[in-house]
């Protein structure tokens, strides 16, 4: 599983999302992910994937691609 | 007996217990049953003194709330699954109603407090940066409040009360007079607990106030009984929904009981221990009495705090007796719920307006011989049909709270 394919696995569990809710241009605040629930899916991606995104730049108005994007970057650099 | 002016109609009941996960269930164990099955040996209290405690089991939680879950605490889960059930029993519909008309008070003794406890270790575990964002929100004692009115979405007044273990009966008292000031028409009122904590029960076990009756932990609370050795907890939720009388009446909505008065005093004593002398207890009894203008002669059944501690049972019957002589039937139900804190006096109200419903006083289960210092006729064995008008709940926390419910037949 590619590291995209991972967080989208992730987020659609965590927050009981349908597969095709989750649309590139779709920000998070819409699957009803707010500043709360983020900073909780930021802790559970740095555990599963064990990165740091501490300084990842991402707010509950980032989209699905804005997301996945700052994470796979982090991955490839880790 | 004519309901007094200022009394408020109970419309609906919720309740989560270890009897039960339904009023209905909870009550039909309560009254049928003779030992309580769900008391079990949690991992999180293994090799204390007292490592047993009455527990909800077989409540698909998650499936039942979806998302609400994540963001709230055990207490406040039960919470919520209780007024659901309540607001459903009372035939209103969330989507329809006057909202900002519609109040919550949850009372809670300890709150999220098992979250708290293991965030705290994860934190000691692994630092500060591995530590969820959200232990403020759910360890708070408005947890479960502040949940029942998002899921509900009631968006009166909300409050959280906590007076120990009389924070359930305190919370439907504040909503009783809500209600009369006007504040409200509809409140959904009761306790919610949930508490697991080892550091809560190791420290409750060096105060000896805790059962140590471990080869048998489903005969260790033994309310008014000769041999009893301390309380055992228990988690749990109860709420009620309370509704102006004419709010009632005009929407046609089945009264189960009626709730006509309501009274606290402190003991301003101790931390811990009941004034042996009982006068405030006496005195909340009195009040709510006053309250309901109803005299102790009223007064058919008490479902009694009743904790099974050697101190609890004998000055709060002592006071019972003060105030009603013998006659009244008194229970505790504690035997098949556990001591669960402060959602005490939510379940025990809720079974209160039940007995009243159904003209029949739960049992005392476990209660074999009755201690000879109890002056009053304790229910033990069987449940007991009686005629009943008129019906007491009484609360005794840590701290010296003392809270009363009078309740009447509808």
């Amino acid at each position: 599983m590619d590291t995209a394919e991972h967080v989208t696995t992730l987020l659609t569990g965590m927050f009981r999302l349908p597969p095709d809710s989750v649309l590139p241009d779709v920000p998070l605040y819409r699957l009803k992910i707010d500043s709360l629930a983020l900073e909780e899916f930021r802790l559970v991606l740095e555990d599963e994937l064990r990165l740091d995104l501490e300084d990842a730049p991402l707010s509950s108005r980032s989209t699905v691609g804005q997301l996945l994007a700052t994470v796979c970057e982090k991955a490839a650099v880790a | 007996m004519r309901a007094a002016a200022g009394a408020v109609a109970v419309t609906g009941i919720g309740m989560v217990t270890a009897a039960g996960h339904t009023a209905k269930q909870t009550w039909v164990e309560v009254t049928s049953a003779t030992a309580p099955s769900s008391v079990r040996r949690p991992d999180t209290l293994r090799d204390l003194p007292c490592d047993f405690m009455y527990t909800v089991e077989g409540l698909d939680l998650d499936a039942r709330l979806g998302p609400t879950a994540r963001l709230t605490s055990r207490f406040a889960q039960l919470a919520v699954i209780a007024a659901r059930e309540a607001v459903a029993d009372a035939g209103l519909d969330p989507n329809t109603w006057d909202s900002a008309r519609v109040a919550v008070v949850v009372g809670t003794a300890h709150g999220g407090l098992d979250y708290y406890d293991e965030q705290q270790a994860v934190l000691t575990a692994r630092g500060a940066r591995r530590v969820a964002p959200k232990v403020a929100p759910l360890s708070v004692n408005s947890n479960a409040a502040s949940s029942v009115c998002q899921d509900l979405g009631a968006r009166g007044p909300s409050l959280a009360v906590s007076t120990a273990c009389a924070s359930g009966t305190d919370a439907i008292g504040t909503a009783l007079g809500w209600l009369r000031a006007g504040r409200c028409d509809i409140a959904v009122a009761g306790g919610a607990e949930s508490l697991s904590s080892r550091l809560v029960y190791a420290s409750t076990c060096q105060m000896r106030a805790l059962s140590t009756r471990v080869d048998d932990p489903a005969a260790a609370c033994r309310p008014f009984d000769v041999d009893r050795d301390g309380f055992v907890t228990g988690e749990g939720a109860g709420l009620l929904v309370l509704e102006n009388a004419e709010h009632a009446r005009a929407r046609g909505a089945t009264v189960r009981a009626r709730l006509a008065g309501y009274g606290s005093s402190n003991d301003a004593f101790s931390p811990v221990a009941p004034d042996e002398r009982g006068a405030g207890v006496e005195a909340a009894l009195r009040t709510a009495l006053a309250d309901a203008g109803l005299a102790p002669g009223d007064v058919g059944h008490v479902n009694a705090h009743g904790t099974s501690t050697v101190i609890n049972d004998l000055v709060e019957s002592a006071a019972l007796y003060r105030v009603f002589g013998d006659r009244p039937l008194v229970t505790s139900t504690k035997a098949m719920t556990g001591h669960t804190l402060g959602a005490a006096g939510g379940i025990e109200a809720a079974l209160t307006a039940l007995a009243l419903e159904e003209q029949l006083v739960p049992p005392t289960v476990n209660l074999e011989v009755q201690d000879p210092g109890v002056p009053m006729e304790v229910v033990a064995g069987t449940a007991r049909p009686a005629r009943l008008e008129c019906a007491a709940s009484s609360s005794l926390g840590f701290g010296g709270h003392n809270a009363v419910l009078v309740l009447t037949r509808a």
